[in-house]
This record gives C-alpha cells, structure tokens and sequence, in this order.
C-alpha cells in the first residue's frame, strides 16, 4: 500500500488483453486505481475494447499479462468459482440493453442478486425486508407505479427496463458498479434523468461506479474521466 | 444453485407450448413402449389362466395351436371330430385323472355354444386354481337346458329362465336356427377372465339332439357341412358319438410326455394331443417379430422424440444468449450454465415421462373392458415393475445425454461471450 492514500477497491497493473490468435494487443493499461466510492468515466470509440475491459475486472475474462486486484485479492490467485463468487458477492452489472429477464417480474428480475448471493442479501435486508429494500430502490430509482413489482420485464419501457437493470445492480450494496453504455439505448432527458438517479443511489450506498461510453457528455457527472485511447498498447501509434 | 433449478422451470414455463409439445413426444413413447410390454405381459399370464392345470388337450389332428385356439379359446372352428370311443378310452387310462370332453360348433348370437358334461363344472380351472362358481341357478341337468358366461350375460342381458335359441355355426350371421327348442337359462357363471365368460354350456345330448332334429327336417339344409353327421339316423337315444376334444388332468407330470406321445401314435384315429403350455409358448415365439417391431417402433418413436427434444434446446440456445450473459453478471458460472440446460432437458423427459405414465394408466383402464369382452382376456395391470423403472431411468438417461450437446454449446459460448450482451 502507498502512503497514505486509501487501499485501492481496484487496480490494474501492467494490463494487457490479447484475444487468442492475435499478436496485437487490444490495449495496454500500465496503471489504473480506482477508490472506494469513486465515480470513474471511461471513454472509447466502439471497437476500443471497453467490454473486454469489463470482462477482464469482472473476472469473466483473463489478461494476458499484467495484475488485476479487487479489495486487495490478485485474481491471478483466485480460481475461476472464486471469481464468480466476487462478482455475485461485490459487482452489480448494468449493460446497454437487455439486462432483464423477460419471462420474470420485475420484483424477481431484482431478486436474483440476492439469490445469487447470501452476502448481498444479508446487506440487503440489514435495516428492512428483502421485499422492502427492493421497494426502496426502485421508487429512489424514480419507478413509482405501484404495480410496478408485478409486471413482467417485457412488458416495461427500455428506460424503465433499465431503472430495474440498476436496482438489481445495487440491491445489497456492492462495492463496484459496472456500467456498460447504460444510457445509450435512451433519449436525451432520460439519460440525464437515469445517470443522476443512479450515481445518487451509488453515493448513498457507498458503490464505486466504473461507467463506460462513447458519449463524452456524461463525463461532466464524474469524479475523473479516462480515455482508452490513452491505453493503447506501444508501437501501435497512439493519439500523438 | 437452488436459483437455476426455479429459473429453469419457469424459464420453461415461459415456453410451455413448445415445451409440452416436447414433453408430449417423449411421452407418446413412453407410452408405447411400455404399453407394448404390459399388453405382452397381460396377454401372457391371461393365457395361462385359461390353461390353468390343464395337461393336455387332445383333439383330431391338426395343428397344435389351431387345437388349442378353438378349444380353449373359442377362436376359429374345429376341423374334424374324435369318436366318443376314443375319448372314452383315454379317460380310462390309468395316468389320466380327468377329462371334460368339449364339442364346438354352434353358436347363439356370435358366442360360442360349447357341449360339454359335468366335469367341465368340476375340472376347468382358471388364475392358476380358482374353480369355477355361480352367480346364480346351477349346472344343466336336463336336455334344454344352458349354462351362460358371465359375459353372455351382460352383453345379452340374459337372466336365468330366459329361453335361448341355438344356430348352428359360428359367427354373428346364423345359418340355421333350431328354433323348435329354445334352451332355459339354469346358470349364470360368475366371471372368470377367460373364455368361458364369453360361452353358452349344453349337455353332449343336447348337442346331438340338435343335430338330430336338423337332419330330419330337409327344409333347414344350410350347404355348410360337417363331421357331425356320420352317425346312424334311426335311432334316438341321443347320446354323443363325436366330440371335438378334450382335456386331460394327469395324476402325475412325470406320465405326461409319454402319455403325449402315445396319443399321437393312437392307432384308431389320428389324434394330436398338445401341451397347451408348450403350444402357447410356440405361439409367443411366433408372435415375436410381431413383439420386437412393435419395440423397435417404440425404440424409434423414442429416438424421435429425443431428436425433437434436441432441436428445441438447440433452437433456444441463440435466443438465450443474453439470459446466460445476465447470469454470468450475476455470478452463474459457465458450468451452471451447462447444467441449467440438462436440468431442462431432464426436467422435460421427466414430465414426458410422467405424462406417458399416466396416458397409459388412462388409456389400459380404457381398452380394459374391451379387450376382455372382445378377446376374453383378463389382464391385470399392477403398479410399475422393476424392468419398467429401468426402461423410465433408460429414457431419462437418453434425454441427458442427447442434452449434453447444447449443454456443452451453452458452456462454451458463455465462456467465449462472457458479459457481453450482443444484440
Ligand atoms: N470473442 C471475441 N473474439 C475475438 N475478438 C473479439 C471478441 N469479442 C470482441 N472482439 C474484438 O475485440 C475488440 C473490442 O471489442 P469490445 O466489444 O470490447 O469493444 P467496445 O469498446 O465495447 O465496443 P462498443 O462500443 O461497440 O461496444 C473488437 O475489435 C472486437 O472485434
Ligand atoms: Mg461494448
């Protein structure tokens, strides 16, 4: 640990991503800490390899060289159930589209954290009932039908789709959200309406929020903004 | 893991057209292969109820199952007759404890009329040692009097003292009526499983007499000939001189293959003399390939069914996608995933099974009272039998292992695809 700044909830050495029968790299990171809590913006072009980037911290995929360590844990040590377990346990995941499923309600599409995981269920219902937190969540998510619980995920608006995709995100307080192009699926007065929603309820339960997105306009709602294009590895002629 | 097990079956349940379309396949065969077994089995042991503690049928000859079939079971007609003598002096031998002499022929509306005497009452046994009893009335004593099945009963609501009319031939179309004696109804037998339930009982006297009277009235000629007519006109003592066969119950076993032989060689006339345990076997063994299609029939339908089952799974496998990308985010791993998809395909041959147990239960309580008032068997369906689990455990093995291949299909593309929701 350095100094006397606070242990890192992620950070990634020396990370490089390869996909198999390829010699060139994606993209090279030398550094990257993100801190509890903290709001990052990731910009990239499509193509730059920002979903691989979220696959390799959600431990799904597996660099090619260089360290990735989540609340102090090399996932290079950890087997591959290990990791799925810290995803379940401490990741909530929100993607650009079709984050529900559509045969479950609303209420189960949320619960299915909890199920996934008895840590986040425990912290989910650590002041209230399972049943009541997910009420909370998704009226602090600004979802205030009553019958909203009950409706199938099919039958819901993409912008309301996405509202439940972040609720179950968060149900018992992660420590990161991942955020794949969330917004980019809503019009303009959504999206701002979804992002300010989301990183309230992320600051209320302590949640650092890796966000990515070709959309620079949403950076301005965060604590620091990277580009991939910063990330490209040597010899592969960078932005100059 | 409890998670997957609820999302698999409501995931189904989400596609529960398909699904039971599925499931419905396995099951019709289920309930083919099964159905062919217990029918077999029923069959089998029904047959050899009829038989029940009868050593031998002997009869002119002929073929030993034609012999058994019309004798027994009241299928076909009689060829040729045997003299009373020879039965007589059978009965006689010293290794023989009883004969029932049977003659056959006639018919009273498309069920068997069958001569007979007292020691039909007391000899025929049915279910391996269950005499024969009465619903009501008695056995025949005098000359028009008839004993009735209980099948003959029902189907013809017959009750005793009803006055009954005898044809001569078999079969639903009369050739002739010997309409000058109708025969009184004196005993209904309780019912039994075979084919006396389906069979109207006379003395032998009663038999000939009838024969009697047609020969001497000219108008009732029918052009259908028989043996039944070689006896001598001018006298009317009305005691048989041909019968069709009989059955023998022997002191000992030990006599049986001997006394077997010496019949056959029996120098008066040519007789056969059948083992009827030994002739249905023969006849089990004819109806093999008969047996073994139906089982291949099923063997395919199964296979079918399987492929059926394959084709959804496959066909659901590029739709599911993001339901296996959302469950790898929420920290499913890639072998929940596989196991997610041979839970389902294990969970649709298992309701195929269900479903095919209880089609078949439904359909054997169905075709049960036709098949013992049109064929006369009995048959007995017990619970599953332990060859039968092996055969359900077989189906649901085949399900899983015809799974694996979208199984291992979702495993690999969930490790390929990861968090990435495409499309
Ligand atoms: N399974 C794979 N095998 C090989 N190459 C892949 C695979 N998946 C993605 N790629 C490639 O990796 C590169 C980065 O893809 P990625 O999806 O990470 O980009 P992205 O930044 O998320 O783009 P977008 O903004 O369009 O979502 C692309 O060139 C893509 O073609
Ligand atoms: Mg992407």
């Amino acid at each position: 640990m350095q100094n006397s700044s606070p242990a890192p909830l992620l950070w990634l050495q020396n990370l490089g991503f390869s996909w198999p029968g390829q010699a060139r790299e994606l993209f090279f990171i030398p550094e990257l800490k993100l801190s509890p809590a903290e709001r990052l913006f990731l910009k990239g072009a499509s193509g730059s390899g920002k979903t691989t980037l979220l696959n390799l911290v959600g431990g799904v995929l597996s660099p090619t060289r260089g360290e990735i360590q989540f609340l102090g844990r090399s996932f290079s040590q950890l087997s591959a159930s290990a990791k799925d377990q810290l995803r379940a346990d401490e990741m909530g995941f929100i993607f650009q589209l079709f984050n529900l499923l559509p045969f479950l309600t609303v209420e189960e599409n949320i619960l299915l954290s909890a199920q996934f995981s008895a840590e986040r269920k425990s912290r989910a219902t650590h002041s209230r009932s399972l049943k009541e937190e997910v009420r909370r969540l998704v009226e602090a998510l600004g979802l205030n039908e009553s019958d909203i619980l009950e409706r199938r995920a099919d039958q819901l608006s993409v912008g309301q789709q996405q509202r439940v995709a972040c609720a179950r995100a968060l149900l018992g307080r992660p420590k990161l959200l991942i955020a794949d192009e969330p917004t980019s699926a809503l019009d303009a007065d959504t999206k701002e309406a979804f992002i300010q929603l989301l990183l309230s309820e992320c600051e209320q339960s302590s949640t650092a929020v890796l966000f990515v997105s070709h959309d620079s306009s949403l950076a301005q709602h965060f604590d620091r903004k990277l580009e991939m294009a910063d990330f490209l590895p040597d010899g592969s002629g960078g932005r100059a | 893991m409890r998670p997957l097990v609820v999302l698999a079956i409501k995931s189904l349940w989400n596609r529960r057209l398909t699904a039971l379309l599925t499931a419905l396949a396995v099951a019709l065969s289920v309930v083919l292969i099964l159905g062919v077994e217990r029918i077999h089995q029923a069959a089998q042991s029904s047959f050899m109820g009829s038989v029940a503690q009868t050593d031998l049928v002997v009869g002119a000859r002929t073929s030993p199952l034609q012999l058994l079939l019309f004798s027994v079971f009241r299928i076909g007609n009689p060829t040729n007759s045997i003299s009373v003598k020879t039965w007589k002096h059978i009965d006689s031998l010293p290794e023989v404890k009883w004969t029932v002499p049977l003659s056959l022929g006639d018919s009273h509306r498309g069920y068997p009329v069958v001569a007979t005497n007292d020691s039909y009452l007391e000899h025929l046994r049915f279910r391996q040692s269950e005499s024969l009893s009465f619903v009501g009335g008695r056995w025949f004593e005098a000359l028009h009097e008839v004993v009735i099945g209980a099948e003959v009963a029902d189907q013809l609501n017959y009750s005793l003292g009803d006055k009954v009319v005898v044809s001569h031939g078999t079969g639903d179309v009369t050739f002739t009526h010997h309409d000058e004696h109708p025969f009184k109804v004196v005993g209904i037998l309780r019912r039994t499983g075979t084919p006396v339930d389906r069979s109207l009982h006379i003395s032998l006297e009663a038999m000939e007499a009838l024969h009697h009277e047609e020969e001497e009235h000219p108008g009732h000629s029918h052009g259908h000939s028989h043996d039944h007519h070689h006896h001598h006109h001018d006298h009317h003592d009305h005691s048989a001189q041909k019968i069709s066969a009989f059955l023998v119950g022997l002191e000992s076993p030990r006599a049986l293959l001997l006394l077997q032989r010496q019949i056959s060689e029996y120098e008066a006339e040519p007789l056969t003399a059948v083992i009827p345990g030994r002739a249905l076997q023969q006849l089990w063994q004819g109806l093999e390939i008969v047996h073994n299609t139906l089982r291949l029939i099923g063997a395919l339908v199964l296979g079918v069914s399987l492929l059926a089952m394959l084709l959804v799974l496959l066909s659901t496998l590029n739709e599911r996608r993001r339901e296996m990308a959302i469950l790898r985010a929420l920290g499913a791993s890639p072998w929940a995933v596989m196991g997610l998809l041979l839970f389902e395909a294990l969970l649709l041959a298992l309701s195929g099974v269900v479903l095919g147990g209880a089609l078949l239960a439904l359909g054997l309580v169905g075709l049960k009272p036709w098949l013992e008032a049109k064929m006369g068997l009995s048959l007995h369906f017990g619970g599953i039998a332990s060859g039968e689990w092996m055969i359900l455990v077989v189906i649901l093995l085949a399900a899983l292992v015809v799974a694996f291949l979208p199984a291992y299909q979702a495993y690999r593309r969930s490790l390929a695809d990861g968090l990435r929701v495409s499309l």
